[in-house]
C-alpha cells in the first residue's frame, strides 16, 4: 500500500519544465549573467533608474526557440558577435540602429515574462529612444526627419507599455499605479532633459521642443492613469481626471500599510543610492561643479531622515509620502547627472522638485500662493516674464559686465528661458497650475540677474593692476621729489592709457586719450592674447603747445572681432604701455567733473577731454540701462 | 569552479524541482515559470555584487520562497496576517506525526489530482508540505527556511496532511455516490 505522502511526491515529480522552457529561460540567465558580471570583473551599472538592455552575445538558444527563420540572422551575428554589441551605441541613422531596436530590444522583449517585466523594459526602449535623440541634438543632427522617426518608435513603444498596465491594473492595481508613478517620474525628467538641450542646441531647438511636448504629455499621461490610492499629498491645483480619487492609504490595514512603507522605502534607498553613487563618480572623473546636484542630494536626505522618524513614530501615511518623494527626486537627479555627464547640460535647474517641498512640511496652501502670486493671468505673466527676457539680454546690458558676471547672466538667462520653455508645454497640456509656477520660478531667477546687474561683483583685472603701479607711482614720486600734478577725481597715474572699449554690431570701438600729444594714429588688431591697440605719435611734444586740433591726444579704432575679445596690450611708438580699460563707475559723472567752457586751464587738461569725448556715449548706455530694467 | 559557472550549474541541477515547488505553490505554471526565473535573477543579482555563495541550492529555496511570498501580497488571496501570523502549536516531535497506521487508505494520485488538493491548502500549509513531501526537505530545513521553530513546522506538516487527506476522501465519496 502506498502511503498518501508517498504518493503526493511521486506523483509530483512528474511535473517540470518542458525542454524549451529549460533551454529558454538558461539562455537569459547566461545572458543575464554576462550583463551583469561579477563586481570586479568589468561591473557595468545600469546608467539609468530602470535596468537596462543588453545585447545578445549568444543567439543559438534563442533562434532553436524561434525556429529557421531566425537560424540565418542567428549564425550571421554569432559569427560577427562584436555587432551586436556595436549596435547598442547607435542612433537614428545610423546602419547598426535598426540591429539595435528591431534584434537587441526585441531578444530582451522575448525574454520579459510577465506584465511588469515588459512594461518597464518597453519603458526602458522609450527611454532609449530619448537618449538617442538627445545624442543626436547635442550634435545638431536631430533633423526634423529624425526626430519624427524618433518619435514613431517612442510612440510605438509607449503603446506597448500601455498595453501591459491594462493587464498589470487588472492583476495588481497597486503595483500598476506604483509603477506608472516610475515611469511619470522618469519622462518627467526627460522632459526637462530635452527642454534644457533645446535652449542650449539652437541648431536642433525645434526638433528637440517637439519632442519634449510628446513626452510631457506621455508623462501626463501616466499621472491620468495612476489610481490615487497611494496618492497621499496631492500637488496643489493639480488636475484630477477622476472626481472621486482620494487617498485611501489610511483605509489599509496597518499591516499593510507598513509592507507597502517597507517597499517604498527600498525603492527610495536604492534610488538615493544610484544617484548619490553617480554624483561620487562624476566628482571623481569630471570637473563639472555639482555644487547643485550636491545640494539637491542634501535635500533629499534631510528628507530621508523626517521619513524614517515617521515610520518610527507610526506616521505611517506620511512616512509614505516622504520615501516616496525621495524616490521620485532621486530618480530624476541621476537622470540629470547622466544628461550633464553626456550631453554637457544642466536640466538639474529646471526641476522644481517640489515633492520635496511638500515633505519638508510646506503646505498645501503655501503651495496655492506661490501657484497664484501677484498676477492675474497666466497670459499676463507670461509676457512680463518674456519681456524681461528679452531686456536683459540687450548686449547694451550685457556688454558692460565683467567677464564672470556676464557668463553668469547668460547662464541664469538661458534657465529663465527653459522655465518659459517648460511653462509653455505645461500650457499645452493644460496644465495651467504647473505652468504658473515655472514662469514665477523664472521670474526669480530674473531677479537674480538683475542684481548681479546692479551690482556687479567682478573687479576688472587691469584696474587691479592700474591701482598697484599708481601706488608704484606715487612711491617713487616721493623718492624723486617730483611734484605730481594734482589729479582730478578719477584721472589716473601719468604714463596709463584710458581706453574705452564698446562693443556693438559686431564691432569693438576702442577710444581714449594720449597725454601730452597732438596728433595719434591708432590702429587695432585681433592676435592671440586679444585686441592689441598701437598708438602712433604724429606729432612731437614740442609739436603740441601750437597743437591746432580741438581734441589732442584723442585716438579711436574699429575692428570686428568677437564679443568676448579683450583688450590686453596697448603700444605707443611700439613700446608697450600700461592701460586701463573704463568701465561705467569710471564713468559716472557729477558735478565736479563738468568743467566750464570757459575754464581753459582745465579744459587743456587730457584725462578730462577724454571723459568729455565718451560722456555722450555713456549716458546713452546708462539710459538704456535703465530702461531695461 | 567559480560563482557564474556554479550558478549556471544550479540551474542545471534544481531548476526543474524549484519548478516544481512553485506550481505546487502557486498552481499556475506560467506564473511559477516566472517565479524561478524571477529567484535565479535576484540570486544571481546577489551574487554579481561580489557575495559568495556556498549551497545553491537552499539560497535558491530561501529566494524563491521569498518570491511567492511578495506573489501572495501581491495577489492578496489571504490575508498577510492569516499568512505569516504564528500558530498557538503544542510540544511534539515529528516522529509522532508521521502518518501511517490504521488511518491508511489506498491512495492513487496523480499529478493533476496533487495540484488540485494542494490548492485547497491555506497558504502556510501548502508551503510546508510542498517543501517536506515534493522537496524533500527536512523539518529543520524547512524551519530555517522560512523563519520558523521545528515545532510549528511539524504541526503545519501535520495539519497539511491532514487536510489533504480530508479532501482527498470527500472528492473519493462524492465520486463514488449514487
Amino acid at each position: 500500500m502506498t502511503s498518501f505522502e508517498e504518493q503526493l511526491h511521486t506523483s509530483a515529480q512528474t511535473v517540470s519544465l518542458s525542454q524549451q522552457e529549460r533551454e529558454e529561460m538558461r539562455a537569459y540567465l547566461a545572458e543575464y549573467q554576462s550583463h551583469m558580471p561579477r563586481r570586479g570583473i568589468g561591473a557595468v551599472e545600469a546608467s539609468h533608474g530602470l535596468k537596462s538592455g543588453f545585447g545578445v552575445r549568444n543567439l543559438f538558444g534563442f533562434a532553436r526557440a524561434r525556429g529557421m527563420a531566425w537560424t540565418m540572422a542567428g549564425l550571421l551575428l554569432m559569427t560577427t558577435s562584436g555587432i551586436t554589441y556595436a549596435a547598442e551605441s547607435a542612433v537614428p541613422g545610423d546602419i547598426l540602429h535598426g540591429l539595435k531596436v528591431n534584434v537587441n530590444e526585441e531578444v530582451v522583449r522575448a525574454f520579459s515574462f510577465g506584465a511588469e517585466a515588459r512594461m518597464l523594459w518597453e519603458a526602458r526602449r522609450a527611454e532609449r529612444r530619448l537618449e538617442e535623440a538627445g545624442k543626436l541634438a547635442a550634435t545638431g543632427a536631430l533633423t526634423p526627419e529624425r526626430e519624427r522617426q524618433v518619435a514613431e518608435q517612442f510612440e510605438r513603444h509607449i503603446e506597448r507599455v500601455s498595453e501591459q498596465t491594462a493587464v498589470l491594473g487588472a492583476d495588481d492595481p497597486a503595483r500598476a499605479d506604483d509603477v506608472n508613478n516610475l515611469l511619470e517620474n522618469a519622462f518627467s525628467a526627460h522632459e526637462a532633459i530635452l527642454v534644457s538641450l533645446a535652449i542650449e542646441e539652437q541648431l536642433s531647438a525645434e526638433s528637440v521642443k517637439a519632442l519634449a511636448s510628446r513626452v510631457r504629455g506621455v508623462a501626463r499621461e501616466f499621472r491620468r492613469v495612476q489610481s490615487q490610492t497611494e496618492e497621499v499629498l496631492a500637488v496643489a491645483g493639480e488636475a484630477l481626471e477622476e472626481e472621486d480619487e482620494q487617498s485611501t492609504f489610511s483605509e489599509l490595514p496597518v499591516y499593510d500599510q507598513r509592507i507597502m512603507v517597507q517597499r517604498m522605502r527600498e525603492g527610495a534607498e536604492k534610488s538615493l543610492r544610484t544617484a548619490e553613487n553617480r554624483v561620487t563618480r562624476m566628482s571623481l572623473i569630471s570637473d563639472r561643479d555639482l555644487s547643485t546636484s550636491k545640494a539637491r542630494l542634501t535635500e533629499i536626505r534631510a528628507v530621508h531622515e523626517q521619513a524614517r522618524a515617521n515610520y518610527t513614530a507610526g506616521e505611517l501615511e506620511l512616512s509614505y509620502a516622504r520615501y516616496k518623494a525621495v524616490r521620485s527626486v532621486s530618480d530624476r537627479l541621476t537622470r540629470f547627472l547622466d544628461a550633464q555627464r553626456n550631453l554637457a547640460i544642466d536640466a538639474l535647474s529646471l526641476d522644481l522638485a517640489e515633492e520635496l517641498l511638500f515633505a519638508q512640511g510646506t503646505t498645501e496652501e503655501g503651495v496655492s500662493q506661490i501657484a497664484t502670486l501677484v498676477f492675474d493671468t497666466l497670459d499676463e505673466k507670461k509676457a512680463t516674464v518674456e519681456e524681461s527676457i528679452s531686456a536683459l539680454s540687450m548686449e547694451e546690458v550685457l556688454g558692460e559686465l565683467a567677464e564672470s558676471d556676464r557668463a553668469e547672466v547668460e547662464s541664469l538667462l538661458k534657465r529663465a528661458r527653459a522655465l518659459v520653455v517648460r511653462a509653455t508645454l505645461a500650457e499645452q497640456t493644460d496644465d495651467t497650475d504647473e505652468a504658473a509656477r515655472f514662469y514665477v520660478h523664472a521670474e526669480e531667477v530674473l531677479e537674480d540677474v538683475r542684481t548681479i546687474l546692479l551690482s556687479p561683483r567682478s573687479t576688472d583685472e587691469s584696474s587691479e593692476e592700474h591701482d598697484r603701479k599708481e601706488s608704484d607711482e606715487h612711491d617713487r614720486s616721493d623718492e624723486e621729489g617730483v611734484e605730481l600734478d594734482e589729479k582730478p577725481e578719477n584721472q589716473h597715474a601719468t604714463g596709463t592709457v584710458s581706453i574705452t572699449q564698446v562693443f556693438k554690431d559686431g564691432i569693438h570701438t576702442l577710444q581714449g586719450v594720449l597725454d601730452d600729444v597732438c596728433e595719434v594714429e591708432a590702429t587695432v588688431s585681433s592676435e592671440e592674447s586679444g585686441l592689441v591697440v598701437r598708438l602712433t605719435r604724429t606729432e612731437t611734444e614740442e609739436d603740441t603747445d601750437a597743437c591746432e586740433r580741438a581734441n589732442p591726444g584723442e585716438f579711436t579704432a574699429t575692428i570686428e572681432a568677437p564679443q568676448n575679445d579683450a583688450l590686453t596690450e596697448v603700444y605707443v611708438d611700439e613700446v608697450e604701455v600700461p592701460h586701463r580699460v573704463v568701465t561705467y563707475d569710471d564713468m559716472k559723472t557729477n558735478d565736479s567733473d563738468i568743467i566750464p567752457e570757459d575754464d581753459k586751464e582745465k579744459q587743456s587738461s587730457a584725462p578730462l577731454r577724454g571723459y568729455r569725448a565718451t560722456n555722450e556715449l555713456v549716458n546713452r548706455m546708462i539710459d538704456d540701462l535703465k530702461n531695461a530694467l | 569552479m567559480d560563482q557564474e559557472q556554479q550558478f549556471l550549474q544550479a540551474f542545471d541541477d534544481h531548476a526543474d524541482e524549484l519548478f516544481r515547488h512553485a506550481y505546487f505553490r502557486v498552481s499556475n505554471r506560467e506564473t511559477a515559470r516566472d517565479l524561478v526565473q524571477d529567484a535565479y535573477t535576484k540570486v544571481w543579482e546577489y551574487v554579481a555584487k561580489g557575495n559568495t555563495v556556498e549551497q545553491f541550492r537552499p539560497f535558491l529555496y530561501r529566494t524563491l520562497n521569498n518570491v511567492i511570498i511578495d506573489e501572495y501580497r501581491k495577489r492578496r488571496t489571504e490575508s498577510l496576517d492569516t499568512i505569516l501570523a504564528e500558530e498557538g502549536v503544542h510540544e511534539m516531535r515529528f516522529d509522532e506525526l508521521v502518518t501511517g497506521g490504521k488511518d491508511e487508505h489506498e491512495f492513487a494520485l496523480d499529478a493533476g489530482q496533487v495540484h488540485d488538493l494542494l490548492a485547497t491548502l491555506p497558504e502556510h500549509y501548502r508551503r510546508v508540505v510542498v517543501l517536506r513531501f515534493i522537496d524533500e526537505l527536512q523539518p529543520q530545513e524547512i524551519a530555517e527556511m522560512i523563519g520558523e521553530s521545528v515545532n510549528v513546522v511539524s504541526v503545519r506538516i501535520h495539519r497539511g496532511i491532514a487536510s489533504l487527506k480530508k479532501e482527498y476522501a470527500r472528492r473519493m465519496s462524492d465520486t463514488q455516490s449514487p
